[in-house]
């Protein structure tokens, strides 16, 4: 188990490794804060353009940080494009100046605001130097103004802004292929993530570790979503692309939910309810699944209502697994009985052989709910494991482990049981028993 | 500085940690400053040791070197804050090496406390 979580912590911190490699070639500053404008992440890129170790900027307030002038003047703290998007939720493309040591960059900043969770919320900023850009045209009005003094003067700068010309398509063109390799790149990692279908195992990762990578996955899937808007219709590549990342994140996402819900079990809240409309509702729940593997259900049931102490979103959790892992056992066309009564407990505690037999007063009433499988049973040898969190014989990836042992918990906050045994005629019998 | 020497480093906190970023060992000088018994904090992650906004970025960048081997923080001296196990924050200036043992990365830092 132990080795199991440590593989599957090293391959969640292989799919990070990679985002972030991924997220660090691209040329764009991305820089991302947290409500109060902490910085809380960025690319290389935006070390590049700060001139700063990202290491050090961490936690440190970016608009203090990043004191951005515009025409020549000092954007007040209002109009700082932190603010605006904070305030306002998103930031068109603006044109800004930074000034760095003795240079002054020209940059264009947009970004966006999200939320991470009902009250954290985050901005994402992305910063690009287009000093170069703005350099060469001044460079190249410079040159048509010069070329107005003579004409044969002009004449030959004229040719050299052909050639300058020339040379800015080339560049263009550089671009272009950088900017597909890059995006290659990017297509590969993400390919190999959803490929690898590595995220659904994450199933197993202990509760710490889903808490902590939550708030950078739903910073990817935002910044995702981000970048699918901008890029709008225009790139249908790099569209799928972004999708497939969004995709990938929201697996690992829905993933990470479950193992949270899981180790968040709150308390139930128990009211009388009837046992027989929740087995109803269970099965047909799973009526897919069952069809699917042409299970046949036979009912010994009574007609009247069942009463029992539940809670009945919890209970039928309960009953999906249960009935969920006597399908898959039985592979297709086997049958499932499930029965359900009350019993009076005599003297001698509940039922026969229970070791709890305390938890049940004598004289109380309970109600007792048996699934019974025609699959192959348990081996003698696993019996003691089946409630073990993770324990499963599935193949990697279509089995958690976690079914029996979520259930066995939900029962016993009802002050209930839940037993799993082998039966003599083959099969297995699943008995839930209820305060009423 | 190699581990060798960092584990004999007295004079201030030093502490070092496996490659899936679990503490394995730490001298005295942190179990007095840090308040943190050398047994209760072996096996804990590093992120007892790190303020809770930098999480994120503690993770992806610890994936990303194990992912290139290549750190860019390695063997100089950053200014950064750790919290105690009394929760307080303090600024100390680390020193971070990287080591491999046996082929696993191994990681080591002394924590010099600036205030
Ligand atoms: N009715 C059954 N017949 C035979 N084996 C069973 C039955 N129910 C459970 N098991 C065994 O117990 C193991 C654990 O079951 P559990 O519900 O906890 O996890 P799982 O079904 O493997 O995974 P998940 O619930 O996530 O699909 C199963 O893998 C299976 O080996
Ligand atoms: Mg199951």
């Amino acid at each position: 188990m132990v080795a199991d979580l440590a593989a599957l912590i090293a391959e969640l911190r292989s799919i990070l490794g990679k985002l972030e490699v991924a997220l660090g070639s691209i040329d764009t500053g991305v820089v991302w804060t947290d409500s109060k404008g902490r910085v809380q992440w960025c690319n290389r890129g935006f070390d590049r353009i700060t001139g700063r170790a990202h290491i050090e900027i961490l936690g440190i307030g970016l608009e203090g940080f990043l004191p951005l002038s515009r025409d020549g003047r000092l954007v007040p703290p209002e109009a700082h494009p932190l603010r605006l998007i904070m305030t306002t939720g998103v930031m068109e493309r603006e044109a800004y100046q930074l000034k760095r040591g003795d240079e002054v960059l020209s940059l264009e900043i947009e970004g966006s605001r999200f939320h991470l969770s009902e009250r954290e919320e985050a901005a994402i900023l992305l910063v690009q130097d287009v000093t170069e850009r703005a350099r060469s045209l001044e460079r190249e009005r410079e040159l048509a103004q010069s070329a107005a003094l003579s004409e044969q003067k002009r004449l030959a700068e004229l040719e050299r802004a052909q050639l300058a010309a020339l040379n800015v398509m080339e560049d263009l063109e550089l671009r272009h292929k950088e900017i597909e390799t890059r995006e290659k790149k990017l297509q590969e990692t993400m390919a190999m993530l959803v490929q690898a279908e590595k995220l659904q195992s994450v199933g197993r990762l202990a509760a710490g570790v889903a808490h902590e990578v939550k708030n950078p996955l739903s910073v990817i899937r935002m910044g995702a979503d981000f970048l699918a808007k901008r890029i709008g219709e225009g790139d249908p590549d790099a569209r799928q692309v972004i999708e497939d990342i969004s995709d990938a994140v929201r697996k690992a996402d829905t993933v990470i939910r479950g193992i949270l819900d899981f180790s968040s079990l709150s308390a139930v809240s128990l009211k009388q309810d009837d046992l027989h409309a929740v087995l109803e509702a269970s099965i047909s729940l799973v009526r897919h699944e069952l069809e699917r593997l042409r299970v046949k259900v036979v009912r010994n049931i009574a007609k009247e209502p069942l009463l029992a102490l539940m809670d009945r979103n919890r209970v039928q959790h309960v009953l999906v697994n249960l009935i969920l892992n006597a399908s898959h056992a039985m592979g297709v066309g086997g049958t499932l009985t499930v029965r359900a009564y009350t019993q009076k407990i005599g003297n001698a505690g509940a039922g026969k052989g229970r070791r709890e037999g305390d938890r049940f007063k004598a004289g109380e009433t309970l109600a007792v709910l048996e699934i019974d499988d025609t699959g192959p049973g348990i081996p003698e040898e696993h019996l003691s494991k089946i409630f073990d969190p993770f324990f499963t014989t599935k193949k990697t990836g279509q089995g958690t482990g976690l079914g029996l042992s979520i259930a066995k918990n939900i029962m016993d906050m009802h002050g209930g049981e839940l037993n799993i045994s082998n039966r003599r005629g083959g099969g297995v019998r699943a008995t839930l028993i209820f305060k009423t | 500085m190699t581990l060798e020497e960092l584990k004999k480093v007295t004079a201030v906190p030093a502490v070092i940690s496996d490659r899936d970023g679990l503490i394995s060992w730490v001298n005295a000088s942190f179990e007095s400053f840090f308040g943190w018994k050398s047994k209760e904090i072996m096996g804990r992650p590093l992120t007892v040791l790190i303020p809770k906004n930098l999480h994120d970025a503690h993770h992806l960048g610890f994936s990303r070197f194990l992912l290139t081997e290549q750190g860019t923080l390695l063997n100089k001296p950053l200014k950064l804050k750790a919290v105690t196990k009394a929760g307080k924050e303090t600024d100390c200036e680390h020193l971070i090496i990287a080591e491999k043992q046996d082929g696993k990365w191994v990681f080591g830092a002394t924590l010099t406390p600036l205030e």
